[in-house]
């Protein structure tokens, strides 16, 4: 083919030929974004992939530059052992990667902006909702909380398990249905001891607990849900060792008056304790007269003592507690047994208080009595912000009171009384009044955000 | 204002209470005075009490079943107790019947009294039982309410995600009006803020030095607009020039050429006719060289064009000794379509539209040389694109430029005209089109060599007419000729 064409000497034409033949020379780039023509990666990058290869036999961590740190961790294998990494890496993406590979959904706003403390908050309470009394070894907790017990701030525990119990023979099951169970036989059936725990935990501000096992299925037994009186006991003694906490709530656990008792008298002298949460349980009077002397004793802001099985005296006893109390804003007693003996003894004990903002006497069984008494209140009490006395047949004697203490008081901005049987254009005359008072409040000082929800 | 009925008996009555208290809400935020900031405080207040609602809705059915339960406790209570009781007597009447053993008594009489024991214990005994199937029945009673009450207690979540879903849309829809409307505030008072800067003095200056330049530049753009037009119609003023300066030329040559043709062929037989004289005297045999070596190629194949590469295409005249090449089959036939189309056609002025045809002929017929990535990436633009992009990397590949492309075209046609011209059948290789892009370019890029082969062989055969040995034979005969004088 060559060959047939004249000959032609001009430089040009030959290099026509060798673009033709030689087709090695591209001319157009494709669009692919990962298209570079530098194949080899710089020499600080290869560094640090070779830093990241090897980081286990050789950590060099503190000598780099911020925006080295952050490759570094990154790219770094996530199977590194955990005491390790715990030590070289602070708070950055290397815990993010962690979280997200281990755990669906992360909030890191739950956990302070924080990662590392997520992945070790959450750690541990898996270790302790899956630790099996008698099974498991304290080792496996103890091991994780010497790595972290810095981080932990928070521990949200939802499930704590019995120990197994061993399938019976058919005669033990006879002679157990013959004979009453003791008190003394649960001993049986503790649960995690936290006095292993807490003490150890120099940072912890806020626990809550569960004594409940999650999908127990057709296994449900009520020892499942409940505790014994030696996991009552070592917890309050962990409690007393556990010197920052802030928060300490314990629900759903059947927690009765004997326990209740045992707990508060461990929490007596406890110097941190802001915040309590019993609700769900079944507190009876004892125990409220118990909370009573704890109110007195410490600086209690937040009770919560929401479903519980509390009557008239334990009521009566908070109360007088509450007259000499100057620290507890926000008290929660719905869903007790009240009544307007207890209901109208709060009352009373409030005329004296000015430090309490919230209350909720809602689904106690108050009647108009009680309305009485706290219109009567509201006549000279203005430091109460908030009430809810949803759920109580108020009538409309109490109806009335209320209309007549919300004309003339001007702290109140936000009153529930639903369910309440009074009538329903009394009730939208004193949402009115209660809006006004609200509002007037939010012209004076700038936007306040709406804290309403009871539970 | 608004009030959850006691008890919502299905989820339908539920959803219903919510739309009318939606509808509430809405209506309220209507007419409601449009300061904002009640507005979003009455939007916060009444959605939380509607999530709330649920909840005091759910204290309240806790109240009942508690009351409930305490009231069928007491029942119970004291129904067990009654049977105790009975029962108790029962069993004291057993026991006394039994003392009778001790005492002696006949047969039949200890018989009677067995048999009246025996009745009284399975009375004993069916008391139980019914008792017991009571209490069974009750606990089945209990556990279907149970389930009614998850039930229930299931919907009621729904219900509260429910509202608590049209509470976040609702309070961020407000909180986003709410900041239009600062936005919109804040602009206002910026644009006054700014107006009111503007206004003063000292920003004066800077006006009155914006509106100098604007001027300037205008000047400036017109300026440069008249000189950009002067110099297109020198442009094309030239280009007439040099059109007819070609056309000159060439008419000057092809004059020169039937002269020199002329003057030539009366030489040569002139030439002859003393050649067959001489040969005629001599006795010899005298023939006429044949026509085809007379044969004129004509004058238009040498024309020389080293002096302007950049002009005309007038070269392709000269393209045609090209046609000896062989073309592409589908060439031929796909011009031949293509020509029908197109008017006649000048030199040098090709209509857009041919020159079209022609690039995406050219597109086609070279899909080969195009490698297979550029397809991959071709694929997903449209044909116009794909045409230019091939294009290009053909004539990168080649070394082709744009200004050629009008020369590729227009040797196209002309060969097209050549191929129905002339007769000969053409062979057909595989690579003519490389070959004929080769001669293109070769043609076009480097100045071209031309092959002036043909006319130097025919200047050479009219100048040869004599032969060498005829000359030989007359300068014979010449030097004999002398010799008789």
């Amino acid at each position: 083919m060559v060959n047939a064409l004249p000959e032609s000497k001009s430089k040009s034409t030959q290099a026509c030929y060798s673009f033709f033949y030689c087709r090695n020379m591209r001319r157009i780039i494709a669009e692919d974004l990962d298209w570079s023509l530098a194949t080899v990666s710089s020499l600080s990058n290869l560094c640090l992939q070779c830093i990241v290869n090897n980081f286990e036999e050789r950590p060099i961590y503190e000598d780099l530059t911020s925006s080295e740190k952050d490759f570094i961790q990154n790219r770094v294998s996530l199977s590194l052992p955990l005491h390790f990494a715990a030590n070289v890496f602070p708070d950055g993406v290397y815990w993010k990667r962690c979280c997200e590979q281990k755990w669906k959904v992360c909030d890191v706003s739950n956990y302070g902006e924080s990662w590392k403390r997520m992945f070790f908050e959450r750690q541990l309470e898996n270790i302790v909702e899956l630790f099996v009394p008698g099974i498991t070894e304290p080792k496996t907790v103890l091991d994780m909380v010497t790595l972290c017990k810095d981080h932990i701030k928070k521990l949200n525990i939802a499930q704590l398990l019995p120990p197994v119990k061993e399938p019976q023979t058919e005669d033990e099951e006879q002679a157990s249905e013959l004979t009453l169970a003791n008190e003394d036989d649960k001993s049986g059936m503790d649960h995690f001891d936290f006095r292993i725990l807490l003490g150890k935990l120099t940072n912890l501000e806020e626990l809550h607990l569960v004594y409940k096992v999650k999908s127990c299925g057709m296994n449900f037994e009520w020892s499942m849900f409940e505790m014994t009186n030696r996991d009552c006991e070592s917890l309050a003694k962990a409690l007393k060792s556990c010197k920052k906490l802030k928060l300490f709530r314990l629900h759903l656990s059947h927690l009765e008056d004997k326990k209740c008792r045992l707990l508060v008298k461990y929490l007596l002298d406890h110097t941190s304790l802001r915040t309590l949460d019993f609700s769900h349980n079944v507190i009876g009077d004892s125990g409220a007269r118990a909370i009573g002397k704890l109110l007195t004793k410490s600086k209690l802001e937040i009770l919560n003592l929401y479903d519980n099985n509390i009557g008239g005296p334990g009521a009566k006893a908070i109360a007088q507690a509450l007259s000499k109390n100057t620290t507890l804003v926000s008290l929660n007693l719905c869903l007790n047994r009240l009544k307007d003996e207890g209901g109208q003894a709060i009352c009373k004990a409030l005329l004296n208080n000015k430090t309490l903002l919230h209350l909720q006497l809602g689904a106690n069984g108050v009647t108009w009595l009680t309305a009485l008494s706290l219109s009567s209140m509201l006549a000279q009490n203005n430091t109460l912000k908030s009430i809810n006395l949803s759920c109580n047949t108020l009538g409309e004697v109490g109806g009335n009171a209320l209309e007549e203490a919300m004309s003339r008081n001007t702290s109140v901005t936000e009153c529930s009384i639903h369910l309440t049987d009074i009538e329903e254009r009394r009730v939208s005359v004193i949402n009115q009044m209660v809006w006004n008072n609200q509002f007037r409040k939010q012209e004076t000082n700038p936007r306040e955000k709406n804290t309403e929800n009871a539970n | 204002d608004f009030e959850l009925t006691r008890e919502p008996e299905s989820s339908s009555v539920a959803k219903a209470t919510l739309t009318k208290q939606t509808l509430q809400d809405y209506v309220f935020i209507l007419i409601c005075p449009t300061f904002t900031a009640q507005r979003i405080m009455g939007l916060q207040k009444r959605l939380t009490t509607l999530v709330t609602n649920i909840q005091t809705a759910a204290d309240a059915k806790e109240m009942e079943r508690r009351s409930g339960m305490e009231d069928n406790c007491k029942i119970r209570y004291e129904r067990l107790k009654d049977d105790a009781k009975a029962c108790q007597e029962k069993v004291e009447e057993i026991r006394k019947g039994w003392s009778i053993v001790t005492q002696k008594v006949v047969y039949s009489e200890l018989q009677s009294v067995l048999d009246s024991q025996q009745q009284l214990c399975a009375a004993v005994i069916e008391d139980k039982k019914k008792l017991i199937r009571e209490l069974q029945r009750e606990r089945r009673v209990k556990e279907d309410q149970y389930l009614k009450n998850l039930r229930r207690l299931d919907e009621e979540i729904k219900l509260m995600l429910d509202r608590m879903q049209q509470q976040f849309q609702n309070l961020s829809k407000a909180y986003r009006e709410e900041l239009t409307q600062l936005q919109v505030e804040a602009d206002l008072s910026h644009k006054g803020a700014l107006n009111d800067f503007y206004s003063s003095k000292e920003v004066k200056n800077l006006k009155t030095k914006y509106a100098k330049q604007k001027d300037k530049f205008m000047k400036q753009r017109q300026y440069l607009s008249e000189v950009h037009k002067r110099s297109r119609q020198h442009y094309k003023r030239i280009q007439k020039e040099v059109r007819y300066t070609t056309a000159a030329d060439a008419r000057k040559f092809e004059e020169m050429w039937a002269t020199m043709e002329e003057e030539v062929t009366q030489l040569a037989e002139k030439a002859l006719a003393i050649d067959s004289l001489i040969c005629k005297h001599l006795g010899l045999a005298w023939e006429r060289p044949s026509a085809a070596s007379m044969e004129s190629p004509g004058p238009c194949r040498s024309q020389e064009h080293d002096t302007n590469p950049t002009s005309h295409p007038l070269q392709t005249r000269h393209l045609p000794h090209c046609s000896q090449r062989m073309m592409d089959a589908s060439v031929g036939p796909s011009l031949e379509r293509d020509s029908e189309h197109c008017t006649g056609v000048e030199e040098g002025e090709l209509s857009s539209e041919m020159l079209m045809k022609v690039m995406e002929l050219l597109c086609d017929e070279t899909g080969f040389l195009v490698e297979d990535k550029l397809w991959k990436l071709l694929a997903p633009m449209e044909k116009n694109e794909q045409t230019t992009v091939k294009l290009h990397s053909l004539f990168a590949v080649l070394g082709l430029e744009e200004k050629d492309l009008a020369k590729l075209a227009e040797f196209l046609l002309m060969y097209k005209r050549q191929q129905e011209e002339q007769t000969e059948v053409r062979l057909h290789t595989e690579l003519s089109i490389p070959c004929l892009f080769l001669c293109v370019s070769r043609s076009s890029l480097s100045h071209p060599a031309r092959d002036t082969s043909v006319e130097e062989a025919y200047w050479d055969r009219l100048g040869n007419i004599i032969t060498e040995d005829k000359l030989k034979l007359w300068d014979a005969a010449e030097r004999e000729l002398k010799q008789y004088e």
